[in-house]
């Protein structure tokens, strides 16, 4: 569960985020929209303890952002494209890295990477260095990093941005599994149906302000707009001209 | 701090930097191979060319109106290809013809008694030309000295006349000390070469470098703190800084070991091979080395945005350290108690003290003391640094943010990080202002330290990093059991640990009895012994009260509620008694303050409550200045007080531990296990 309370954010005089507040819920897929410089990697690195509000609370499983980051971490589930591999580790080891800085007992966690291995395809390139791994690969990697140690919030900035449809797809359903089973996820995109596809509620932000919220439904209503990406046009103040 | 964590960062950061090959050609190969093969060659060609040099003859012109006869013969020579010239055909000895020209023009005959005036020229810059010089200087002086002895004898004088005196120069320093000379000219400055560039690639590579790679917001989705992840990395620095300068001093023993540098009629005169405790000693201070550098450098390179831009910032890091070792290496610095605290200088003299005197165990002490402040120091603000929003989302980093109060949460204690710090200032201010004011005005400046230097600090960085006061220095009431046990151990401890200290400060220590004395001297120096009520009112207030409570809110506060509940309670009571053991500032007080420091942190920790700890410590000084002032005996008288006491004492202290360690009745609320 994600709670976001009242956030404020300025980088100086900028306000990145402003007054925002929304939560997510186990189990749902909520979708952070907005157009590039809206504040949503700014609300999910704060909500990923990389940034402090300047006002607000960010609360993640009931733990403060502020007060308990390494309790908030540990329960979170991160990938943003700034989360890059070592590129002289190999998958394999990457993953025990990180399994050891959560503490996962050893057998555990060898058991836990040979499933993810599995479970995302990774066999093939488990004991290369990472360095030399594609795109797709390397963001099958990142995922299986994010579930690694089966974090009951996820947090996901763009994940199939520059993936292939075969990649793309996979990573969706992928993260359609995590909350059909049980978990918080919040992703941010600007891929009109992905959200459609995945998202059971939607955030859009425009200027670090909230501008609507709900199911793509409630947004299609509120603009009057048969689309998604007209509706979203529109709720940013930007509405499509008519040809 | 958990060490599982800290362990896993710097096993997977040395195993990274282990797959570099550039890590490790600069970190193995290097200094291993090229540097004593770059010693060797450039000797070794310097050598040769140095024969080649000797076994040709010496070119030299006479310029004269006619032949100057005595001239010819004192300058006949296997070694000199002598021409003469008259003036209009002179040479000269730019020219490269003649390695030096001698200007005869004003030539007289030499048995006419007088002083006759030549020109001999030579260029300075020309290897041949200052070796032919050197020849002709030798012949004309002993040409010289032949003329001088048969005029004398002329005059019917002996040579006696013109020598009142016949000094003649003994070295007396053995070869191994010559050799240390030699030695310690040449190996400190290649060790502090070697270590910074063992660390400098990783520093780079573990900070700036993860940014770059923009991995480093992936290390931080893990619930690690930024001091666990400065930690595990600073040792994966120090441990290639390490592997690099013991590469390095392996290769030097061998090549000195092996006498391959230098020519036989030089290891006649010196001993460069490297007795094993000077080589442990060496290693010692590569430590030291490798720990100051590494931190020194992962913290500017934290600054820098990119690997590249770090390499910038680093550089003017290394000339500062370079620098001033290259002048402490100079003949004439010797390590005295100023230059022991200076970064980097302090480690390069102690180096070269070893290679003379051999390991100094007083000098090594106050040198690592010195740099493991230091680098902690450092360290601390790189864990600062590290974990600010800056350096993560990889925008630079800057110090200004240190001082940002909204970086400051509220909470119960104080860090492991924030302790460390704060103790490593709290050494460097009583080292550098304490020892200074003290030694101008004594009782002042003691209660200055304690006050000034001490307490009031603490108390204002508690303040500033808004911790729990009552949380920070266990204000609670004490219970009856442990007060009990203070009072038993504060009676019979100085009798214990005195008694302990002499024996161990025996065995392993030299003159430890000479610093005894020395210390009650400076004791007497310091308290003049008390004449009436009021003075010992005023000398208890001073040695036992004070100090019982400055010393307690940084020692027992601050730094034992850092690290209470975070590591186990051995391990709290264990370090936070060496810090205050060390703090005392002397080799042969070490243990006897570390026992006490272990038996008040006990109280603490079983407590849960400063003051059983502020009445022992009280307790303690106080009978010790009792001990000195009150009983008028000798050394030996007192020493033999002591053992009559002891078996008394032993059994308060052993009534005493176990009031302190017997497990608490159930229903009570428990108090954390020792």
């Amino acid at each position: 569960m994600i709670e976001v309370e009242g956030v404020t954010r300025s980088y100086g005089d900028t306000v990145a985020v402003d007054d925002l507040s929304f939560v997510v819920r186990p189990g749902e897929v909520v979708g952070l929209l907005g157009p590039n410089g809206a504040g949503k990697t700014t609300t999910l690195r704060m909500i990923a303890t990389l940034l402090k509000p300047d006002r607000g609370v960010i609360r993640v499983q009931g733990h403060d952002v502020v007060h308990e980051p390494l309790a908030v971490r540990a329960a979170l589930g991160y990938q943003t494209g700034d989360t890059g591999l070592y590129g002289r580790l190999t998958p394999r080891e990457f993953l025990r890295y990180f399994g050891r800085l959560h503490r996962m007992p050893k057998a555990e966690l060898e058991d836990r990477i040979d499933t993810l291995v599995h479970d995302f395809d990774i066999g093939e390139f488990a004991d290369r260095p990472c360095s030399g791994l594609s795109t797709g690969q390397k963001q099958r990697v990142t995922l299986a990093r994010t579930v690694l140690h089966d974090p009951p919030v996820l947090v996901l900035d763009e994940p199939t941005s520059g993936l292939d449809l075969v990649s793309a797809a996979f990573i969706l359903q992928t993260i359609r599994r995590f909350a059909a089973s049980g978990r918080a996820v919040l992703f941010s995109t600007h891929i009109m149906s992905e959200v459609e596809l995945l998202c059971d509620r939607v955030v859009l932000i425009d200027r670090g302000v909230a501008r609507a919220r709900g199911t793509v439904d409630d947004l299609l209503r509120q603009s009057g707009e048969p689309q998604l990406s007209r509706a979203f046009l529109a709720l940013v103040g930007r509405p499509l001209e008519a040809a | 701090m958990r060490p599982d964590l800290i362990a896993s960062i710097t096993r997977k950061e040395l195993l990274e930097a282990l797959r570099d090959r550039r890590t490790l050609f600069m970190m193995v190969v290097l200094p291993i191979l090229l540097y004593p093969a770059l010693l060797l060659l450039v000797t070794q060609v310097a050598m040769v060319q140095q024969q080649k040099l000797e076994a040709e003859p010496s070119r030299v012109a006479i310029v004269a109106e006619a032949p100057p006869e005595a001239l010819i013969e004192a300058l006949t020579d296997e070694n000199i290809e002598l021409s003469v010239y008259a003036p209009s055909i002179a040479p000269d000895v730019r020219d490269d013809e003649h390695d030096v020209v001698i200007d005869a023009l004003a030539w007289e005959d030499p048995d006419a008694g007088g002083s006759v005036p030549i020109d001999v020229q030579f260029e300075s810059v020309d290897d041949a030309s200052r070796l032919a010089v050197d020849r002709v200087e030798a012949l004309l002086m002993d040409w010289s000295d032949a003329e001088v002895t048969r005029r004398l004898e002329a005059a019917g004088l002996g040579a006696e006349t013109i020598e009142p005196l016949a000094p003649e120069l003994v070295d007396r320093s053995a070869r191994t000390e010559r050799g240390g000379y030699l030695l310690g000219a040449m190996l400190p400055i290649f060790m502090i070469i070697t270590v910074m560039l063992g660390a400098l690639y990783p520093s780079i590579d573990l900070t700036a470098g993860e940014r770059e790679r923009s991995t480093i917001q992936t290390l931080f989705t893990a619930p690690v703190s930024p001091v666990e992840i400065v930690a595990g990395k600073y040792l994966a620095v120090v441990g290639i800084a390490l592997l690099s300068g013991f590469a390095n001093l392996l290769g030097m023993v061998l090549v000195f070991g092996q006498g391959l540098l230098l020519a036989p009629e030089i290891l006649d005169q010196l001993d460069v091979s490297l007795p094993p405790s000077v080589i442990v000693g060496m290693m010692a201070c590569i430590v030291l080395l490798a720990l100051l550098l590494s931190a020194v450098l992962m913290t500017v390179a934290i600054l820098a945005p990119s690997f590249k831009d770090a390499q910038t910032y680093v550089t003017p890091v290394y000339l500062v350290c370079i620098v001033p070792a290259m002048i402490a290496q100079m003949p004439g610095f010797v390590l005295d108690e100023t230059l022991a605290l200076v970064p980097a200088v302090n480690v390069v003299l102690l180096m070269k003290q070893m290679l003379l005197e051999g390991v100094q165990p007083d000098s090594f002490v106050l040198v690592a003391g010195a740099t493991l402040v230091q680098a902690s120091l450092v360290l601390v603000v790189a864990g600062r640094l590290f974990g600010q929003e800056a350096v993560v989302i990889g925008d630079r980093g800057t110090f200004r943010l240190l001082m940002a109060p909204s970086e400051i949460v509220p909470r119960p204690r104080p860090s492991i990080g924030e302790a460390v710090a704060w103790y490593a200032i709290g050494f460097l201010l009583l080292y550098y202002v304490g020892a200074t004011v003290q030694q101008f005005a004594p009782r002042p400046g003691l209660i200055l330290t304690l006050w000034g230097l001490v307490f009031a600090p603490t108390v204002l960085v508690a303040r500033y990093l808004k911790v729990d006061f009552v949380e920070t220095f266990h204000l609670r009431r004490p219970t009856v059991r442990a007060m009990v046990a203070a009072t038993l151990l504060g009676v019979s401890g100085i009798v214990v640990v005195n008694v302990l200290n002499g024996v161990v400060s025996d065995l392993v220590l030299p003159q430890s009895d000479a610093f005894a004395e020395q210390f009650a001297q400076e004791m007497e120096r310091f308290f003049p012994p008390p004449e009436n009520a009021f003075d010992w009112i005023a000398l208890l207030a001073l040695v036992a009260v004070s100090p019982a409570i400055c010393e307690e809110a940084l020692f027992r506060g601050f730094l034992l509620a850092s690290v209470r509940d975070r590591v186990s309670p051995a391990v709290a009571a264990a370090v936070t008694a060496i810090a205050f053991g060390l703090f005392h500032l002397s080799i042969y007080r070490l243990f006897g303050t570390t026992v006490l420091g272990l038996l008040m942190a006990a109280l603490v920790l079983r407590s849960g409550s400063i003051w059983p700890a502020v009445w022992l410590h009280a307790l303690n000084n106080g009978l010790a200045v009792v001990a000195q002032y009150g009983i008028d005996a000798e050394p030996a008288e007192a020493e033999a007080m002591l053992i009559r006491w002891l078996p008394g004492a032993c059994l308060l202290f052993v009534a005493g531990l176990v009031a302190l360690f017997w497990p608490d009745t159930p229903g009570r609320t428990p108090p954390p296990e020792p």
